[in-house]
């Protein structure tokens, strides 16, 4: 049986902690939800929103950003919708975690955090705005 | 009497009703349109109660169109209707049922095929109001965060309500329509900010939540 | 985000408490540029008591590393929360600089 729950604000950085903690709400105290599972979906929602706050309204008046959480027994699934400038997920370039400091961009975490964070994640842009789907599994109890 | 204006070519729809052959006594109109990405605009929502008694903020005393206190204002007209409680940009009281007409609305362009529409809020208030439709904003959601934090005491909008111009009463600050008069008069002059290109979505069959305002009274 | 400096000998440690995202991070920034100014060179930072950390608050301590050394010092960090190490070590930042899980062994790196 899954639970939905939804927020939407304004896409400036004074919102970042209000999706953090919506997150936690939701999500903390859930079976399957283990501290690292909870940070790595907190990580992976403020990521997002700043990529959409960052760039996603970049030149006009920010519009909303909608975060929508569906939480089962095996897996949340995350959507983040905005209606701003569309994202191009596979033009973000990789940063390079072996590099020395000399060669280290101090940008591009972002996208490879993200990915690194969730088992899966997926990107449209439609009339009904821009939507990455973020979805992480569970862990299951042992002996299940 | 009901009108509907479909043009063959043209990607608008208008329907109209009025009580009577004068154009004046128009109650309801709405207009939804194709735009440049496929998409549909709702470019005009009028909704009035047809007994209610007409302001004429839509003419100047010299008859000029003031594009509903936009492009002109008849500031007599604007200040009896404030004073009758109607928010700015209104002719007549507005129906309290908006919430049936928009379910409509959201009915029929699903049958279409489509998962959103878009409209460009005239008032302050009529943003409000879409935002309790379930309207989220495609531009213009800080500029509400902003309008609400600034007309708290102590903020940069509470303070040009001193109680001296029509339009700048200090009981403005605590409602909807005081804060969208306020607005319309030009307040937010005070934070180098204009109320333009507000933008707002909804998507069909969802709710988006949005509550710039928490615990608002119209 | 809150910070709580300390200068002891030649180190400064700065213990950050909070979170530090895209909004808080300009802030830790500024913070640690003015120890750096002020002549205060060798830090450690201190995350143990940190919230939460994303590649905003990463960037700034990238940063902070690249100031520390061009002004002749060096910068230690002292994680103790599973997700800040995670995020440590997703980008590679042990390769960069010494993570430390306790204040006393990161300054007592540096041998002074």
């Amino acid at each position: 049986m899954a639970s939905t729950h939804r927020i939407t604000r304004a896409a400036h950085l004074e919102a970042l902690n209000d999706f953090r903690e919506f997150i936690v709400e939701h999500c903390a105290g859930n079976a399957g939800v283990t501290d690292e599972i909870l940070y790595d979906i907190q990580l992976a929602v403020d990521e997002a929103c700043t990529n959409i706050i960052m760039h996603g309204y970049a030149g006009m008046d920010p519009g909303s950003v909608i975060v929508d959480l569906e939480i089962d027994a095996h897996k949340i699934i995350i959507s983040l919708t905005d209606f701003g400038h569309a994202f191009e997920p596979d033009s973000a370039p990789v940063p390079d975690v072996n590099a020395p400091i000399e060669e280290r961009e101090l940008g591009g975490f972002g996208l490879f955090f993200i990915r690194q964070s969730v088992d899966d994640v997926k990107y449209r842009t439609s009339e009904d705005g821009n939507t990455m789907t973020l979805t992480k599994n569970l862990a299951q109890p042992s002996g299940g | 009497m009901v009108f509907l204006n479909a043009e063959s070519n043209s990607e608008k729809v208008l329907i109209t009703a009025r009580n009577s052959p004068d154009p004046a006594d128009e109650f309801f109109a709405l207009e939804l349109a194709d735009n440049a990405l496929n998409g549909i605009e709702l470019n005009l929502i009028v909704l009035n109660g047809p007994a209610a008694p007409r302001f004429s903020i839509d003419y100047t005393e010299n008859g000029q169109a003031t594009m509903f206190g936009t492009l002109k204002r008849n500031l007599k007209a604007e200040e009896e209707a404030k004073n009758a409680g109607l928010a700015p940009g209104q002719v007549r009281a507005g129906l309290g049922g908006s919430r049936v007409v928009f379910e409509q609305i959201d009915t029929f362009l699903s049958m279409l095929g489509h998962r959103a529409y878009f409209l460009e809020p005239l008032t302050y208030a009529s943003a409000w109001v879409f935002e309790r439709r379930g309207f989220a904003y495609v531009r213009g959601h800080k500029l509400m965060d902003d309008i609400q934090r600034e007309f708290q005491p102590g903020g940069a909008l509470h303070q040009c309500l001193d109680d001296g111009l029509a339009f700048r009463k200090r009981d403005q600050a605590s409602t909807v329509r005081g804060r969208a008069w306020a607005i319309h008069d030009g307040i937010l002059d005070a934070l180098d900010l204009r109320w333009d290109k507000i933008r707002m979505v909804k998507q069909i069959g969802r709710q988006a939540g949005v509550d710039t305002f928490p615990q608002a009274v119209y | 985000m809150e910070t709580d400096i300390r200068h002891e000998n030649q180190i400064t440690t700065v213990a950050v408490t909070g979170s530090v995202d895209a909004l808080t991070a300009a802030e830790l920034t500024e913070t640690i540029n003015k120890e750096i100014e002020d002549g205060h060179a060798n830090l450690v930072v201190d995350l143990s008591g940190l919230a939460f950390m994303s590649s905003a608050g990463l960037r700034s301590l990238l940063g902070a590393v690249k100031e520390t050394r061009s002004h002749g010092g060096d910068l230690r960090i002292v994680s103790t929360n599973a997700g800040i190490d995670k995020v440590l070590k997703m980008s590679g930042f042990h390769n960069i600089a010494k993570v430390f899980t306790s204040q006393q062994d990161a300054v007592a790196s540096f041998g002074y």
